[in-house]
């Protein structure tokens, strides 16, 4: 009987590991607000790859510096030249976990609030960055969404004097991403 | 001092014309660069895959043109068009972000057509923007 119970058990471990799905999309979205009063600094790239394991709660994201958009042909420039030397680093990562996956139910529609936590590496400088999120599971997709600020002192982003009023050195980042289950 | 003043008053004018250019500076897109390569989609994706360290040194804010087949059409998140070829892998493709206005009216999926566009690097797609269509 006991060796009964055993069996079983494994059966449904092994079942649950099956069933962990991957989610992906490669239509992230991050935008970032870099202004200040002074001036809106805005941009956005709609190219973001995300990769959600629902089992572990492993979470990537990872970006290509030059796919953000902004208005001004200006500011893209000096973003890809002077601030995130976009030839030398071409792509920003993230690579973390959502903390409290085992509260996520990816086969019940519903909103999860969860706490994500992971290295952000961007213009060649890894910084720890924890933050909430939301995942919303809708009819077998989710989507994730969530908010935090970046100190572009913490990533070697040097800001001259002259436009140190324009530049946030609280710049707000919004990621959000429809992701679907990665077909194996 | 009639000449002085005139003098600062075209300089002044001057520089204010360029910094009004410079602010209303257009975006860099593809139309009017050489490429510095031409090739299919399925080998741009290989060099990519394969080497991606070479193929930055090579591609990297540089313009190339790509031929293949229409995988998609569509409007991304920032209202630009986006036009995806196919690769013989199944969730890669060279992704073409089209210069604005570009008119897209009669390409169908499935499709052959070569763009021409600035190359970004690689993620799970390779990236083009600002790109034209050279041959439907």
């Amino acid at each position: 009987m006991k060796k009964l119970v055993f069996l079983f058990a494994v059966a449904v471990l092994a079942a649950t590991n099956l069933d962990a799905q991957k989610y992906f999309t490669k239509e992230g979205n991050i935008t970032f607000h870099a202004g200040t009063k002074v001036e809106d600094i805005d941009a956005t790239n709609a190219a973001a790859t995300c990769i959600i394991d629902a089992g572990t709660g492993d979470m990537e994201w990872s970006a290509l510096v030059k796919g953000f958009k902004f208005k001004r042909a200006l500011m893209e420039e000096h973003f890809n030249e002077n601030y995130m030397e976009s030839n030398t680093y071409p792509k920003s990562t993230f690579k973390g976990k959502i903390e409290n996956i085992s509260s996520v139910k990816f086969t019940a529609d519903g909103s999860y609030k969860v706490k994500v936590s992971g290295k952000l590496t961007m213009h060649g400088e890894t910084k720890d960055v924890t933050t909430d999120g939301t995942i919303v599971v809708k009819a077998g997709k989710i989507t994730a969404d969530s908010k935090f600020y970046v100190n572009p002192a913490d990533y070697k982003i040097a800001v001259p004097s002259a436009v140190q009023d324009k530049i946030s050195n609280n710049i707000e980042i919004v990621v959000n991403a429809n992701l679907a289950e990665l077909k194996k | 001092m009639k000449k002085v003043l005139i003098i600062l008053l075209v300089l002044g004018l001057i520089g204010g014309g360029i910094g009004v250019y410079l602010w209303n500076k257009p975006h860099r897109t593809a139309e009017n660069e050489k490429p510095v390569a031409t090739l299919t989609a399925e080998d741009l994706f290989l060099k990519f895959s394969t080497d991606e360290k070479t193929a930055m040194t090579d591609y990297l804010d540089k313009t190339i043109e790509v031929k293949g087949t229409i995988n998609a059409i569509s409007t991304n998140e920032t209202g630009d068009t986006k036009i995806t070829l196919a690769t013989s892998h199944l969730l890669a493709e060279i992704s073409c972000l089209m210069k604005n206005g570009t008119d897209v009216s009669g390409i169908q999926t499935g499709t052959e057509i070569v763009i021409k566009g600035i190359c970004i690097g690689y993620d799970t797609d390779v990236q083009l923007q600002q790109s034209v269509i050279i041959k439907k």
